[in-house]
């Protein structure tokens, strides 16, 4: 039989909203108001550069319920019930002092009016009230992950349609990565990932990247994954994992509350590491976002880092020079490679996993022997003349190298040139020009027989390698 | 400059910056700027308009008046904003009731659009909105990293960290409303540094336009600003709260004018006269002068803006003028509505130029002949004679001497500064000041002073820092002779004064081939120049920068020693900043201020009180071939000078523009001198010949207590504020108590010959007073003085106590005073005990014995009661303000 219940069920489900609407001058609506829905985005635009798990200004967190509840060193900051006696409201209302946020004005009325609806109905997390935190698990088919060449070569294969009208200007190069096994690589675009074919440089697709500027493209060693990270400076980051055969997202990684400057995918896919502006070098658990370990230990933004690839170091650099390399299981360290004195702007592990090259803005790759940390060179990669003219002392800066899986290198630099190098470095095998501003990437395809160097018009060069000569160009705002 | 006034005729004068149209007696109509040029489509101007009545007073009448242009093609008008609109020259025609003034425009280009440049546009926007101060991004390391050079010295640098440092951070060219730079300068996005500008700000507008053009570099062939002025340069406000707008107009390497009135930093050096808005809009607050600056680009530049009251009815004294000091000084007093003080009286003139010009107050005999004098010429005659005493040489050896930092350092002999040479230096600057050589030529000798240290003194020029390098000693050199501090612009432009790295680097490359080598004795060196070497490099971008004169231009000094050149710009009588300098350091030794204050401090931020004295000063000494007792004597002549210093209602506030005596603490050598010559006795400094007075002390190290606490100058810095005068505890107890006075006083034989010349009491007190203070005392204090003495010298039991304290002061007295305690104390308590008679006879006899001798003791001293009196009145005298001021 069939019931009639649920029918009259989903009559009324139907029927009670419309009455609702005819009726809402009459019956108020109840008010729902959540820190989950409405309170925890507007406290992290306002007040999550500073009041987020990594700063913590006076201890106090507001990204998480437990912790906004629980308050800071100033004492608790909500009284449910009652906004007068809430710190945090009488803070934001600049009804006492401090006022914040401070130094700005006050945040819109809008949103103060949605603070205090909240605490004065009692400051729930969410409208199921006490929900736990649903861990959310991504399946990875992590058992199946090898690093060897795969029999198809992963390749996009029909990409859902995407309208992303191209920006008046192309954006600079900012990130750019090539397939390990297939004939693809990825460039950064204004708040898009665009795959190019390498073979015949025609455009095959584009990902949306909403979350603003991907800084970081890295495709995971087996070529069937692509990590995009960036995000919207002094706002929000995060990592996003996509699958290259379908154009999907399968997982987000990471809260930040800046972009993500440096990123990576580990080899066996478990973890990805991020890095960025708040000077920590994070590792996550790819599958379940959970954060695994965070290393506190640079001194300045982290602008630089990459799984070895035998999946046993994690190397990271950051903008005072310095270098360090991990131990991804226990994050504990192994290196500290001091040398350089300027930013690290890229770095790249031999395929070998043996040798380590990173690339400064003090002019010099140097390339780091994996079991000791030796430095075994150290070289001025870029000193040719610049476009504008240098201190004195100082060295065009290298912004990218990258190693072919044959053990050569190539970098590019501020002295407007790209360079191929044989794999010890004592030689440069060819230099090449013609760019107009300076190139920020490089890298080889995957069968390290083109040399792709983008530069700051968003224009991108593809040389042969063999013969040095130009074949072709692509662009970041096609 | 009185303008003459023709009525009903109109004209535009260049030489004020103002068109000016004089309807009726006195009133005019002033517009700035006095000549408009427009370039360019996106050109704009905005006038000010002030009406100045023929009493100086000004009123802003910008948004009152009628505006039109004569050819409305050519212009168009948005309220008090001029656009151009057609090529081709028009006027402005500015009406408000009668009055009418006209102002020239010009427009060129009209119809050109110049893209936003980084250099034109971007830039002072840094500045503007505080981006690129020392507290924010302009700070040595930045902020998070973001670093601008502080104030903006060097934009390719900028241009560069802001665009290309990090790829794809601070600028978005592809979506340029995405720019982290306009984000965070809108409060989009967090940003420590607050909220700069809003999003429909025109700062705004003006970068996004600028990284929506691709964020492009400049070409190389922007022009330079290469001025500004700051429009209405004077403004005289009646009554509070009244308001003026202001016009910044900058010129640049080009020939355009631009008005920079949004793009400008606004300050004052006295908010309690004058407040001044971000627009640009000042303010008087309370009555006074001050000066209103406004900052672009390098440059700062100020107007002055007097407040008056409205109620005061002030009618200027019939007062006699008796040089042009007195004429320049009036002048400005008249237009502050000041009048000044009366004439000081004979007496407290005696004082004042004595201690001004020979340090030493004026003896018994001489006071009695100056006041005594009928001459009507006394006063000049007076200050004629003391300028030709030996005296005064010595003040002005001494002067140098702190100028010069004359300080002995032992025990490290490389450095040149060993006693010998000090002595020879400190020999030489004597000679000099004894001929009266004309500074100039005193100062070129020392600029290009070569050789041994001890045999050739002028080279002491350069010894004086540890370490000689260019820097510190063009620093040293600048502050020296030319009163202005550079040091600010050894890493970044001033930021409150013209000069820029540039300046700095050029002018400490006249120094970069001066070295120092051992002589032939241990404390000897010899300082040469080697001609090779006349470049110093640049810190930004490590150029070598050849000698130019500060604030001049580059001599040709290959293969030769620069500073010979050096000396010859400095102390050219063209040289209107030396003879100022020079004349400021003059005027501030009788005045105890400068007209720039202080004297080593001159920048635009600090302008003169009255910059009409101040250069007619410096020409003046230039045309005195730099004979300073001639300008010296100008000034001690002057009635400004003899001004007395008690005040009226009018000028009691006053403490800048000398209108009427300032009263100022002696100088610690003076005061020594003072104290030393009065009481008769005689000072022993540490490696000086007997006889030496504290003025005649040839090193800054050689000092004593009563010198240190008082402010001596150790020497040690170049910084005029080493001779202090400020007043502090330590000296109010060092008067009182301290060895100083006590052992002068004591040691003096000026108070027992007159009491054996058998002075009665009102003579000596009269004597004190005229040495002391320069005056009789008047009959109030004689007579409460006279009563205090004969209360104690003629009742003999105070006598007797009087010398009772006195002989406490030998040891042998105070024991005989104990004893005689101890033995009444024994008597007292046997007499309890009830002891016999005999026992309590002795210690009867005991006692008496005792007693007998401490009476003769004290008769022995009663000659000295007297000298116990008189030496506490001098005392007195001593720790009053009246003494220890020069007023």
């Amino acid at each position: 039989m069939i019931s009639r219940l649920p029918a009259l069920a989903i009559l009324a489900c139907l029927v009670v909203p419309a009455i609702a609407q005819d009726k809402s001058d009459t019956a108020k609506p109840k008010e729902v108001v959540t820190y989950k829905d409405h309170v925890s985005p507007i406290l992290r635009k306002h007040c999550g550069n500073c009041h987020n798990p990594d700063k913590a200004t006076s201890d106090f967190n507001v990204m998480t319920y437990q912790t906004l509840m629980a308050g800071g060193s100033s004492g608790e900051a909500i009284a449910a019930g009652s906004p007068d006696s809430s710190r945090l409201y009488k803070a934001v209302a600049h009804i006492e002092e401090p006022f914040m946020p401070p130094k700005a004005p006050k945040i819109p009325e809008a949103d103060l009016a949605v603070i205090k609806k909240w605490i004065e109905l009692g400051a729930p997390e969410t409208s199921v009230s006490a929900a736990k935190n649903a861990t959310r698990k991504v399946d990875l088919d992590l058992a199946s992950v090898s690093t060897g060449k795969p029999d198809v070569p992963p390749m996009p294969e029909n990409l859902p349609e995407v309208s992303l009208p191209p920006t008046k200007r192309p954006h600079p190069v900012t990130a750019l990565a090539a397939s390990p096994w297939a004939p693809l690589v990825a460039v950064a675009g204004h708040e898009r990932v665009l795959l190019y074919n390498t073979d015949d440089l025609k455009l095959i697709g584009v990902l949306p990247f909403p979350e603003r500027i991907p800084h970081v493209l890295k495709f995971s060693r087996d070529g069937k994954r692509l990590l995009a990270a960036g995000g919207r400076g002094a706002d929000v980051g995060k990592a996003v994992l996509f699958d290259v055969t379908s154009g999907k997202r399968i997982t987000e990684i990471g809260d930040e509350t800046d972009s993500v400057l440096a990123a990576d995918i580990s080899p066996n896919q478990k973890w990805v590491a991020l890095g960025g502006p708040n000077k920590l070098v994070k590792i996550f658990s790819t599958e379940t976002g959970e954060l695994k370990h965070k290393i506190k230990k640079h001194t300045d933004w982290v602008t630089s880092i990459e799984f070895s690839p035998n999946g046993e170091m994690l190397a990271s650099g950051d903008r005072n020079g310095g270098v360090y390399v991990w131990e991804p299981e226990t994050g504990s360290i192994l290196f500290t490679l001091g040398d350089h004195k300027e930013m690290i702007t890229d770095m790249s592990w031999r395929a070998d996993s043996q040798m380590l090259a990173t690339a400064s803005e003090d002019g010099r790759v140097i390339l780091w022997y994996a079991e000791d940390g030796f430095p075994t060179r150290s070289m001025n990669a870029h000193t040719g003349p610049t476009p504008t003219p240098l201190p004195r002392g100082k060295i065009p800066g290298v912004l990218s190298v990258n190693y072919s899986r044959s053990g050569d290198f190539a970098t590019v630099g501020r002295d407007l040139t790209a360079r191929l190098w044989n794999n010890s470095g004592a030689n440069q095998a060819a230099k090449f020009e013609g760019f107009t501003d300076i190139p920020s990437r490089v890298v080889f395809t995957h069968d390290g027989n083109r040399l792709i160097a983008g530069d700051f018009t968003g224009k991108l060069q593809v040389w042969s390698v063999k013969d040095k000569s130009l074949v072709g160009e692509l662009t970041t705002n096609p | 400059m009185k303008l003459k006034i023709f009525p009903l005729v109109c004209f535009a004068t260049l030489l004020t910056s103002s068109a000016v149209c004089i309807a009726d007696a006195g009133t005019q109509l002033k517009v700035f700027p006095s000549e408009i040029s427009l370039r360019g489509q996106g050109d704009r101007l905005t006038i000010a308009v002030q009406v100045v009545n023929d009493q100086g007073i000004t009123r802003d009448v910008t948004g009152a008046v009628k505006l039109r242009v004569a050819d409305a093609k050519l212009v168009g008008l948005d309220g008090q904003t001029l656009k151009p609109m057609a090529d081709g020259e028009t006027k402005l025609l500015v009406e408000l009731g009668q009055l009418k003034a006209e102002v020239p425009v010009t427009v060129k280009e009209a119809t050109a659009s110049r893209d936003v440049s980084f250099r034109l546009d971007v830039m002072p926007i840094f500045m503007k909105s505080g981006c690129n101060t020392g507290s924010c991004h302009g700070a040595a390391r930045g902020k998070d990293g973001f670093h601008l050079s502080l104030f903006g010295y060097d934009p390719a640098g900028d241009y560069y960290k802001l665009t290309r440092q990090l790829v794809g951070r601070r600028i978005d060219v592809a979506v340029p409303e995405k720019s982290l730079v306009l984000e965070k300068a809108t409060g989009e996005v967090d940003h420590t540094g607050g909220q700069v500008f809003t999003a429909d700000s025109d700062d705004y507008r003006t970068m996004l336009r600028w990284i929506e053009a691709g964020a492009p570099d400049d070409k190389g062939d922007t022009p330079e600003p290469l001025g500004i002025e700051l429009l209405p340069s004077k403004t005289v406000f009646a009554g509070k709260d009244q308001t003026q707008k202001t016009v910044v107009v900058a010129r640049y390497s080009d020939g355009s004018v631009r008005d920079v009135t949004k793009l400008a930093l606004f300050m004052t050096n006295n908010d309690a006269v004058v407040s001044i808005d971000k627009e640009g809009v000042a303010k008087g607050n309370n009555r006074g002068g001050a000066f209103v600056f406004a900052r672009f680009n390098k440059f700062t530049v100020g107007s002055e803006v007097l407040v008056l009251p409205t109620d005061d009815k002030f009618v200027w004294p019939n007062t006699s003028e008796t040089n042009f000091v007195d004429t320049l000084v009036f002048d400005k007093l008249k237009k502050l509505h000041m009048a000044p003080s009366e004439l000081c009286d004979d007496e407290t003139f005696l004082r004042r130029v004595s201690l001004d010009l020979i340090g030493l107050p004026p003896t018994r005999e001489e006071y009695d002949r100056f006041v005594a004098d009928t001459d009507k010429d006394k006063r000049a005659k007076l200050i004629d004679q003391l300028l030709d005493r030996e005296e005064f040489v010595d003040i002005w050896s001494m002067k140098w001497g702190e100028l010069l930092r004359i300080r002995a350092v032992n025990n490290q002999p490389q450095y040149g500064r060993d006693a010998k040479a000090m002595w020879s230096y400190a020999g030489w600057v004597h000679e000099q000041m004894a001929a009266n050589r004309p500074l100039n030529e005193f100062v070129a000798d020392l600029v290009v002073g070569n050789g041994s240290n001890i045999k050739q003194p002028t080279s002491n020029l350069y010894t004086a820092n540890e370490r000689l390098t260019p820097q510190k000693t063009a620093e040293d050199f600048a502050q020296i002779f030319l009163g202005t501090r550079i040091q600010c612009s050894q890493c970044h432009n001033h930021p409150f004064d013209r000069w820029t790295l540039d300046d700095y680097y050029g002018f400490a490359s006249f120094f970069a081939g001066v070295n120092m080598k051992r002589g032939v004795e241990g404390r000897e060196v010899v300082v040469y120049n080697n001609n090779a070497n006349n470049t110093v490099e640049h810190p930004v971008n490590g150029r070598k920068m050849k000698p130019k004169f500060l604030g001049g231009d580059a001599p040709d000094v290959e293969g030769q020693d620069p500073r010979v050149s050096l000396a010859k710009w400095l102390t050219s009588p063209d040289n209107a900043a030396f003879a100022q300098t020079m004349s400021n350091i003059i005027w501030s030794h009788f005045f105890g201020r400068g007209i720039v204050e202080p004297v080593d401090d001159v920048r635009i931020s600090n302008p003169p009180s009255n910059k009409e004295l101040l250069e007619a000063l410096g020409q003046k000494l230039a045309g005195y071939g730099f004979d300073k007792k001639k300008l010296i004597r100008d000034i001690c002549n002057s009635r400004t000078y003899q001004l007395s210093a008690a005040t009226n209602p009018t000028n009691e506030l006053d403490e800048a523009y000398f209108s009427h005596g300032y009263v100022r603490r002696l100088q610690a050598e003076v005061l020594l001198d003072t104290i030393t010559r009065i009481t008769g006795t005689e000072d022993r400094f540490q490696s000086s010949p007997q006889g030496t007075r504290a003025v005649q002390i040839y090193a800054g190290n050689v000092t004593n207590f009563f010198l240190t606490t008082f402010g001596r100058a150790p020497r040690e810095s170049a910084c005029s504020c080493e001779v202090n005068k400020e007043a502090n505890l330590s000296q109010a107890l060092h008067l009182v108590n301290g060895d100083t006075i006590t052992l002068k006083v004591a040691g003096s034989r000026l108070i027992p010959s007159l009491i054996a010349a058998k002075q009665p009491p009102e003579k000596i007190v009269e004597e004190l007073y005229i040495l002391a203070l320069s005056r009789k005392p008047t009959v109030d204090e004689t007579a409460k003085l006279v009563d205090l003495i004969n209360q104690e010298l003629e009742d003999p039991t105070r006598v007797d106590k009087l010398a009772g304290l006195r002989a406490q002061l030998d040891q042998a007295y105070r024991r005989l005073e104990d004893q005689a305690k101890s033995l009444k104390a024994e008597y007292e308590k046997l007499k309890e005990d009830g002891q016999e008679a005999e026992a309590l006879g002795n210690l009867e006899k005991q006692i008496t014995t005792t007693e007998k001798q401490l009476a003769e003791a004290r008769a022995r001293q009663a000659g000295n009661v007297p000298l116990m009196v008189y030496g506490d009145i001098l005392w007195g005298l001593f720790n009053s303000t009246e003494f220890a001021f020069n007023h």
